[in-house]
């Protein structure tokens, strides 16, 4: 019988024994030295450290006894903008797991204990975060250890996810693999080897862009009145050098977790076949500290399946929510009906076509946002031209088109800042004061900046190249061929998505637009 | 063809570098390198031959330019790359053979920048990555600039090496070393500056990385 992994509101109570449990174990973890590989603060370190910033935030100071090098060797190890996202997050997410078990049980707890996920995407409710996370003490009236006051959300309480930042769209993506340049993203991410840099492309999968970096902004925020673009103004889930440290973080990545099982599960997904995924990196493996003092080496097989040994695990719910088809709601749009045709699922999808991507449009080099601004996209008549002889041809067919048109993306590339809590919404032609929520149907997707710092530093693995976000515009371009516009350029827009976003700054190397499939 | 005086070396090394013609270096009295004779066409051989380390460069540019641009956009780049390589070709070309001291000297030179902590900012450089323009002659602007950029760079990292190499009495084998240390070099990922031999240690931590530009004291903003 594998543990169960539940909902955190379903349990009940605030402090119903799960959380309660968890409550107990976590404080448990941070009274245990940062030399121990089962401590607190290691385990948060294995995703992200740095002393300095450690030292300003209270962690730690110059007494702090540090790990012998073969254990800081199991620091910094976590894997952003990659297809190894998903599987190292969820061995990190099991032995986190395993060690606070063992510490409930030690407790006289639960011997199945399991930790609790939390579903922001269910209602309207479970968008505001858990009340035993906010509260500053238990019950018995101690110190409450799964209380951070380093959590600033959008600076107002309690701390809420706006509704655009819970969507579940990244469900939809067919394949796992991000295409050549990114293109499409994939539900998982690029090929990348562990430590992958300047030369390589670095974009967010799907689902690592949106909830996953979009949820640490918006839960970790900036202190309200300070400077964003400063690191010491930053929430602990804001940057992925803190993020760990905050007791929300792991429920986080349960749900992470949780929707790549669902994703697996749904018709016509798989995960990669590929040795490179299944055995990788080649270039250094994935270690986790264990409750009994081992080290525990993994790849990406050994965690493919979450009910097999030694994970052993599974959640409660593991239904793939409805949503509509990506493809069927796009040749409906295109046919001129608001309802998926019946039949549609027979449409081949562009992505399964294959082919090149093409840039088919750029912004005019550097890009610098601050606050709202608008960049303007120059498209290139020859692929538009091929563009829209495609998209007359399906819309020509009326439901009937056997095969998708050309899919088109917006690549935002090289973004580089210090402002990691921000998230922007990025618009498409729509007025430049217009309101943006009257424009919903323009909205390309959600620019979140977590973990935008490592990805600038000069000398750093990225080698201060920053990195690429992809967003799908096809159901925006095929609106604006339907409504006789000629294409010549499309204006793009970045609306800070909150309060705490409004005063940060960062840039782009440039913005491209890319068609794929003919 | 040979010619064997040092002022017409840069002509002869157009010539050569135009009909592909081994030539001989030109080699001021009889020396220590008197029966060593390196050419402008090893210089040639050797530019082709770091040709593959460019195919990253060559591959993101490539995805970043129009389909009709992309020859263009390479050929702009290449062509950038190579005017720094083939002035330190002339200036090897037209240099006299030096005294064994002024080799052991220069030897020892090459030694201490492969190790020096300027260096390995320029190797961190040689991976950012500009923004390069779609339209117009800005395209060929920024994909030159890149290009020049990029050579310059590998100018300064390897040619002081291969300057050397040129000068040995084995120069092609010395040459073709230089060359795929260069490649295992390029590969690495960046990492701070400092004082320590090539290719050795492990890459940084991401933490590690980050404190070469540590983050400003909170204390002093
Ligand atoms: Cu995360």
């Amino acid at each position: 019988m594998p543990f169960v992994r539940k909902e955190i509101r379903s349990l009940g109570a605030t402090w119903n024994d799960t959380t309660l449990w968890y409550a107990t174990a976590v404080g448990k973890l941070k009274e245990r030295s940062f030399t121990d590989p089962t401590s607190w603060w290691f385990l948060a370190a294995i995703h992200g450290f740095h002393p300095v910033v450690w030292t300003e935030f209270g962690f730690m100071d110059d007494q702090t006894p540090m790990p012998t090098p073969d254990r800081l060797a199991l620091w910094s190890q976590c894997q952003h903008q990659t297809w190894y996202f998903l599987p190292w997050h969820r061995g990190y997410l099991y032995a986190f797991e395993e060690i606070v078990r063992s510490v409930v049980v030690a407790e006289g707890g639960p011997a199945d204990w399991a930790l609790p996920y939390w579903n922001y995407s269910k209602d309207a409710a479970a968008r505001v975060l858990p009340e035993a996370f906010a509260e500053a003490t238990l019950p018995d009236g101690s110190d409450n250890p799964l209380f951070v006051p380093r959590r600033y959300g959008d600076g107002t309480l309690p701390i809420t996810i706006p509704p655009f930042s819970v969507s579940l769209q990244a469900l939809n993506a067919s394949t796992y693999t991000g295409g050549d340049d990114d293109i499409p993203p994939g539900f998982g991410g690029p090929e990348t080897p562990f430590h992958h840099g300047p030369e390589i492309q670095t974009a967010n999968g799907a689902v690592e862009s949106l909830p996953h970096n979009v949820i640490h902004g918006d839960v970790g925020g900036a202190e309200p009145g300070t400077d964003p673009n400063q690191w010491f103004n930053l929430g602990l889930m804001s940057m992925p050098i803190t993020a760990g440290l905050d007791p929300i973080f792991w429920l986080h990545h349960a749900n992470i977790d949780r929707l790549w099982t669902i994703w697996s599960a749904m018709p016509g997904h798989a995960d990669p076949t590929d040795g490179d995924w299944l055995d990788g990196p080649a270039d250094r493996g994935f270690a986790m500290p264990l409750s009994d003092g081992t080290t525990w080496q993994f790849t990406a097989s050994a965690v493919t399946d979450t009910r097999a040994q030694p994970l052993d695990y599974c959640y409660d719910d593991e239904t793939p929510p409805v949503l509509p088809s990506r493809v069927a709601t796009r040749m409906a749009g295109l046919a001129g009906r608001a309802v998926a045709p019946a039949g549609a699922g027979a449409v081949r999808e562009v992505e399964m076509a294959g082919g090149d991507p093409e840039l088919i449009g750029a912004s005019d080099g550097e890009v610098r946002v601050a606050g709202r601004t608008r960049a303007e996209v120059k498209l290139d008549e020859a692929g538009v031209g091929t563009l829209r002889t495609s998209l007359a041809r399906a819309a020509a067919a009326g439901g009937g088109a056997a095969e998708e048109p050309a899919r088109v993306f917006l690549k935002v590339e090289g973004v580089r800042g210090t402002a990691d809590a921000a998230v922007y919404h990025v618009f498409v032609d729509i007025p430049p004061n217009a309101d943006p929520a009257d424009y919903p149907e323009r909205l390309a997707g959600a620019l979140s900046l977590f973990g935008v710092s490592d990805a600038s530093a000069a000398g750093g693995p990225h080698a201060g190249n920053g990195f690429n976000q992809v967003f799908e515009i096809s159901g925006i371009v095929d609106a604006l061929h339907l409504s006789g516009d000629d294409l010549a350029r499309l204006d793009v827009q970045f609306v800070p998505s909150n309060k705490a976003s409004e005063a940060s700054n960062f840039a782009i190397r440039r913005i491209s637009v890319f068609k794929l499939g003919e | 063809m040979a010619l064997s005086d040092a002022r017409h070396a840069p002509v002869a090394a157009i010539v050569a570098l135009c009909s592909g013609t081994e030539i001989a270096w030109p080699v001021p009295g009889a020396g220590a390198a008197a029966g060593h004779r390196p050419g402008a066409l090893a210089w040639l051989i050797m530019l082709l031959a770091m040709a593959p380390l460019l195919r990253i460069e060559v591959g993101l540019l490539w995805a970043a330019a129009l389909p009709r641009r992309r020859l263009t956009a390479v050929a702009a780049f290449a062509g950038a790359y190579a005017a720094p390589w083939l002035a330190l070709g002339f200036a090897a070309l037209a240099a006299p053979a030096p005294a064994p001291v002024a080799l052991a000297a220069g030897g020892a030179l090459v030694v201490a920048w492969s190790c020096a902590p300027l260096r390995q900012h320029c190797l961190n450089a040689c991976h950012a990555r500009p923004s390069v323009r779609a339209f117009g002659p800005a395209m060929l602007a920024d994909a030159g600039r890149w290009g020049l950029r990029t050579g310059a760079l590998c100018t300064a990292l390897c040619g002081p090496a291969m300057f050397l190499a040129t000068r040995l009495p084995y120069h092609l084998p010395a040459m073709a070393a230089v060359v795929l240390l260069a490649a295992a070099e390029r590969r690495r990922p960046p990492r701070p500056p400092a004082w320590r031999l090539p290719l050795t240690g492990r890459p940084p931590l991401p933490w590690e990385a980050r404190i070469i530009s540590p983050p400003p004291n909170p204390a002093q903003t």
